[in-house]
């Protein structure tokens, strides 16, 4: 039995030039550190999109390798946190995307879309936030975080998705209601 | 509460929120990182791997079409019949050993102009004819003596006769058909006896006395309709004894058995197809598995069929090795730890407990190394470029390898990613395999004497079927690139017309 205790320390010692460069010249320990930094908050961006623990793994797993073999495209110019990002949500699309995901223009009859306002979900913590999203179906979860929280307009989903811009901000309406209702019943649940 | 400010409360919190990662993340992307790229292009990808066979059949084909008409596109042949078989009667060797004889019944042929020719000299052609028997004649009466010198001294004039003659495809012809075996062969005597002396010319009617005969012109008749016409009116008829090594024949067919032993080293590639689980599962099954390098070995005869065309069939051992590790949560510890602390103030003591918990993650490793075993008969149709009295010698194949018992060793996941064998009982992870392969190779042998010849035969080798079928919702097959090493003994010389 091997016990594994994770060691993110000393990873801010180096400047994120230094270990592109270092990374580019394949030194693997650097490579450890780009993914130590910033492993965990592209974890949070597969859990965003994907339907549970073992995709969304599987998308962080593919997203890296991705970025290290394509770490030679990067021009230094903006974020590089954007730019690894950018390549973590494509991947996570396209997996999602094999899974031959329909969107439709029309009203779902199975989700009921309540007529409801709520305050601001600011006293909701992180993990719950991350929770009710991945409660959403697939359709909506995707543009609402590709919208609400990668800050894309409905054209470029549109692109990305190859929908029409109306049907991506349908899409999102449906699914802040759903949030809200969601909401709503966290709220009833605690009183 | 506006949309944007609902939106902006996920993205402040979400953005850059942090989730825990698994442990053995890295190590995964390492090990995916390490997978070399395919050594050729098209074993990626299946599609391509049947395109990469279809193009070595058709080179096979190709091959076997040009060999077939080596010959072919030959110009009129010079032949003047009446003036060669003249010279002949006025040598008393070849009338003693009846080697060329004219018919009583034959036509008037001398100086046709049926047989003139439009691109070579009457003269040298048969110039050459007489040459040719005079020397065999000549070898004939010395080879008991002095076989070595025999066989230098023919060798010398059969090549001054082939150099002689100025059309480059009746050169070739000569050379591939009588020459190389005259000027090769250690048993030259026997050869040219074989070869060359029974040739009689028979009459200009075609009728033959010797209904066992078969005319070169029938030969021909294979390789150019202008040599078949040409060679077919003069009708040379080949004894049914003779021994005449001419590969493309297709009447010839070597009776010899031929066995092979053999053996290589393999790279195998998987390709693994979903029939109803899910994508998740195969990804954690992929980078649980590696492909090693593994082997085959087995034995197989070889039989002529037709023209130069062998078939193979025997038996091997095939094996696939494949390297399964993974990792897995196996335990999880937690322990509590408890501080009190008493700090003493003049109003008395207080105690103050911290209590905290931290948890201690075990993972289990797993690694064993995979084994797909296989019994298979491969039936092979094989080109050969066969020449006795060539040391080289090339050939290209083709055919297909049946899968007739399998058995395998290791581990894999199931779809709650629990360890399971591999076996087909039981519990095993697979319900049934049959597999059936093309094969395409390419090899190159060396005679070492009469009967033994080494052989090396790189070869391709493309999974048709599936060979496995999982219980767990997928089938996968193997496709295969190596190269053999083997040794070919041959039983008996014999050949048939």
């Amino acid at each position: 039995m091997k016990l594994s205790i994770s060691n993110n320390s000393l990873n801010d010692n180096f400047s994120e030039k230094e270990i592109v460069i270092a990374c580019l010249k394949g030194d693997v320990k650097y490579q450890k550190i780009l993914f130590e930094r910033y492993s965990p908050k592209f974890m949070t961006v597969c859990l965003r999109y994907a339907t549970d623990q073992m995709q969304a793994e599987d998308m962080l797993q593919d997203a890296f390798i991705r970025i290290f073999n394509h770490l030679d495209q990067f021009k230094f110019e903006g974020s590089f946190e954007g730019w690894m990002r950018r390549i973590v949500v494509n991947v996570a699309l396209k997996a999602i995307k094999t899974n031959r995901l329909s969107y439709s223009t029309d009203d779902d009859a199975g989700v009921q879309i309540p007529d409801t306002s709520t305050d601001a979900p600011s006293h909701l913590s992180e993990s719950e936030l991350l929770r009710l999203i991945k409660q959403l179906p697939t359709g909506y979860r995707i543009i609402f975080n590709l919208h609400a929280i990668e800050g894309f307009s409905h054209d470029e989903i549109g692109d990305m998705l190859k929908i029409k811009a109306s049907t991506s901000r349908s899409q999102l309406v449906k699914a802040r209601k759903m949030l809200q209702q969601q909401i709503i019943n966290l709220q009833k649940i605690a009183v | 509460m506006k949309d944007k400010q609902f939106d902006n409360v996920f993205k402040e919190k979400l953005q850059s929120y942090s989730s825990p990662v698994p442990e053995d993340m890295w190590e995964r992307i390492a090990q995916d990182k390490r997978k070399k790229k395919p050594l050729v292009f098209w074993f990626t990808n299946t599609s391509y791997g049947l395109y990469g066979f279809l193009a070595i059949t058709i080179i096979i084909a190709g091959v076997f079409a040009w060999n077939h008409n080596s010959i072919n596109g030959l110009d009129t042949i010079s032949l003047n019949t009446g003036t060669s078989i003249n010279k002949f009667k006025t040598n008393p060797l070849n009338e003693t050993n009846n080697i060329i004889h004219k018919q009583a019944k034959s036509q008037p042929i001398v100086n046709s102009p049926v047989y003139k020719t439009d691109i070579t000299s009457n003269s040298v052609v048969n110039k050459n004819s007489i040459n040719i028997k005079s020397e065999i004649t000549n070898v004939s009466v010395t080879e008991n003596d002095a076989p070595t010198t025999a066989t230098e001294s023919k060798q010398v004039n059969i090549n001054s006769i082939l150099s002689s003659t100025k059309n480059k495809q009746i050169k070739s012809y000569l050379n591939k058909y009588i020459g190389n075996k005259a000027v090769k062969d250690n048993n030259l005597h026997t050869e040219i006896q074989n070869s060359i002396l029974p040739v009689s010319i028979n009459s200009f009617e075609g009728e033959n006395d010797n209904s066992d005969t078969r005319s070169l012109g029938q030969i021909a008749l294979q390789r150019s309709d202008k040599f078949k016409m040409a060679l077919s009116k003069l009708n040379v008829t080949l004894k049914k004894t003779n021994h005449f090594d001419c590969p493309g024949e297709k009447s010839r067919i070597n009776k010899s058995w031929y066995v092979e032993i053999y053996g290589s080293p393999e790279f195998n590639f998987k390709t693994v197809t979903n029939i109803g689980t899910t994508s998740n599962y195969l990804k954690k099954k992929d980078s649980a598995e590696s492909m090693l390098m593994g082997f085959n070995f087995g034995v197989r005869l070889m039989k002529n069929i037709f023209s130069n065309i062998y078939i193979k069939t025997g038996v091997q051992l095939t094996q696939y090795n494949e390297k399964f590790s993974v990792q897995r949560e196996d335990e999880h510890k937690t322990t509590t730890v408890v501080t009190n602390k008493i700090i003493s103030l003049p109003q008395g003591d207080t105690t103050i407990s911290d209590t905290s918990v931290y948890t201690q993650v075990g993972y289990k490793y797993t690694k064993t190394i995979n084994q797909y075993r296989n019994i298979e008969v491969p039936i092979i149709l094989c080109l050969r470029s066969e020449n006795v009295d060539d040391i080289w010698c090339w050939s290209v194949s083709g055919g297909v390898i049946l899968n007739a018992y399998s058995w395998n060793n290791g581990s894999t996941i199931d779809t709650s990613l629990g360890i399971v064998p591999i076996s087909t009982k039981g519990s095993g992870a697979y319900s049934s395999e049959f597999g059936l392969s093309l094969m395409a190779a390419a090899s190159i042998e060396r005679k070492l004497n009469d009967n033994w010849a080494l052989f090396t035969e790189p070869y391709f080798r493309y999974g048709l079927s599936n060979k496995i079928i999982s219980k767990f919702g997928f089938e996968q097959k193997f496709n295969s690139l190596g190269i053999s090493l083997g040794i070919r003994y041959k039983f008996g010389n014999r050949q048939q017309y």
